[in-house]
């Protein structure tokens, strides 16, 4: 066990072993939670998520605990006795997200940049460039349906649902389910069933994956 | 600079707050998800758990590609910095001598038990002790410390 340099010095950061040994016992239930929140923050980056999938971000966010896990200065510490792995995971990958998306809005030169400059690496180290990926069937999340047509078809779909129209407004709006509940005096329950008719209908329809 | 739309934003606030809502959800609800949807949940954890041995596989490769090319490069920097040595054994030898004769301490440091006897040294030894001595920057160092 290593204590964190970080904020709290008596915080127990795990070890390379623990981190392997609890990503192991992760159940179904929580691994169904890590794969949605992952598909949910892809499908919202859109463009700016550059060809990435599911899979790399919560791949990044990982391997970045495990550069954690290793006591240096570098990656992402998951305080054990804080909060659960899955927890952790989930924060890293809001936090990933919002970082690509920021790297995006400042690259400037999202089509001008010379696909060398933009390549990857796979898992045997082979270089991969953005031209490649055209002939991948890896899709493009933004191009399976344009960010317009959703709404549209949202719109459409719960035209007469009023909890799931507000929860969609206010969502867009970027209010927590806090400030719901105060400001749409709808109930916690009521707020929850809305957002699991979307989540059913942005699956069903493929939404939700490239 | 890239920017989105304003629907492109809509959207991504949108999508960001499902992700929450997923985060936030019971653990029931997460399964009824999956159960109206009729995903094998079975099959989607092992998906799922491909993806994070796949990474962690990843991340291993690429810490020993970093650890060779770090081997590599110290393995080729101690044969430049033997190639500044002296060319002929002899010469190697007289410098060694010049160096224990001037700095006794590294005597202990660099002769072992087996290699008591100076004389009995073979030029690999020799080589091998000057090389270390050299990488450590002890080499070129005054014959006695200098006070501040």
């Amino acid at each position: 066990m290593k204590k964190s340099a970080g904020r709290d010095a008596q915080e127990v950061c795990a070890t390379t072993t623990e981190l392997v040994a609890a990503m192991e016992s992760l159940s179904a239930e929580e691994l169904r939670r890590l794969k949605k929140a992952a598909e949910y923050r892809i499908r919202g980056l859109g463009r700016a998520a550059e060809h990435r999938d599911y899979d790399d971000l919560l791949g990044e966010a990982y391997t970045s605990t495990l550069k954690g896990a290793e006591g240096g200065a570098e990656g992402r510490k998951w305080a054990k006795n804080r909060v659960s792995l899955v927890r952790h995971l989930l924060e890293a990958m809001r936090s990933i997200a919002n970082h690509w998306k920021v790297s995006w809005q400042n690259s400037g030169a999202e089509c001008v940049q010379p696909d060398w400059l933009v390549a990857t690496e796979d898992e045997e180290g082979n270089e991969r460039r953005p031209t490649e990926w055209a002939a991948d069937g890896r899709g493009d999340t933004h191009r399976a349906c344009s960010a317009k047509q959703l709404l549209e078809e949202l719109d459409k779909h719960f035209a007469t649902d009023d909890d799931a129209r507000l929860v969609i407004e206010a969502r867009i709006e970027g209010m927590t389910v806090p400030e719901m509940i105060t400001g749409l005096k709808l109930t916690e329950k009521k707020i929850n069933a809305a957002h699991q008719r979307i989540r059913y209908f942005m699956e069903v329809k493929g939404w939700t994956s490239a | 600079m890239p920017r989105f739309d304003k629907h492109e934003e809509a959207v991504m606030r949108l999508m960001f707050g499902l992700a929450d809502s997923v985060e936030d959800a019971s653990a029931p609800e997460v399964l009824e998800d999956s159960e109206k949807t009729g995903v094998n949940l079975l099959d989607e954890a092992e998906e799922v758990k491909g993806v994070l041995r796949s990474a962690g596989r990843s991340f291993l490769q690429r810490k020993l590609r970093e650890s060779r090319v770090a081997y590599e490069t110290a393995i080729s920097g101690l044969q430049r910095e033997s190639c500044e040595l002296p060319e002929s054994a002899e010469e190697r030898r007289h410098l060694l001598e010049g160096v224990l004769r001037d700095r006794p301490q590294f005597q202990d440091v660099l002769m072992t038990a087996q290699h008591r006897d100076f004389s009995e040294l073979r030029d690999d030894d020799v080589t091998s002790f000057l090389r270390q001595l050299k990488s450590l920057g002890l080499l070129d160092m005054p014959a006695s410390p200098t006070n501040k």
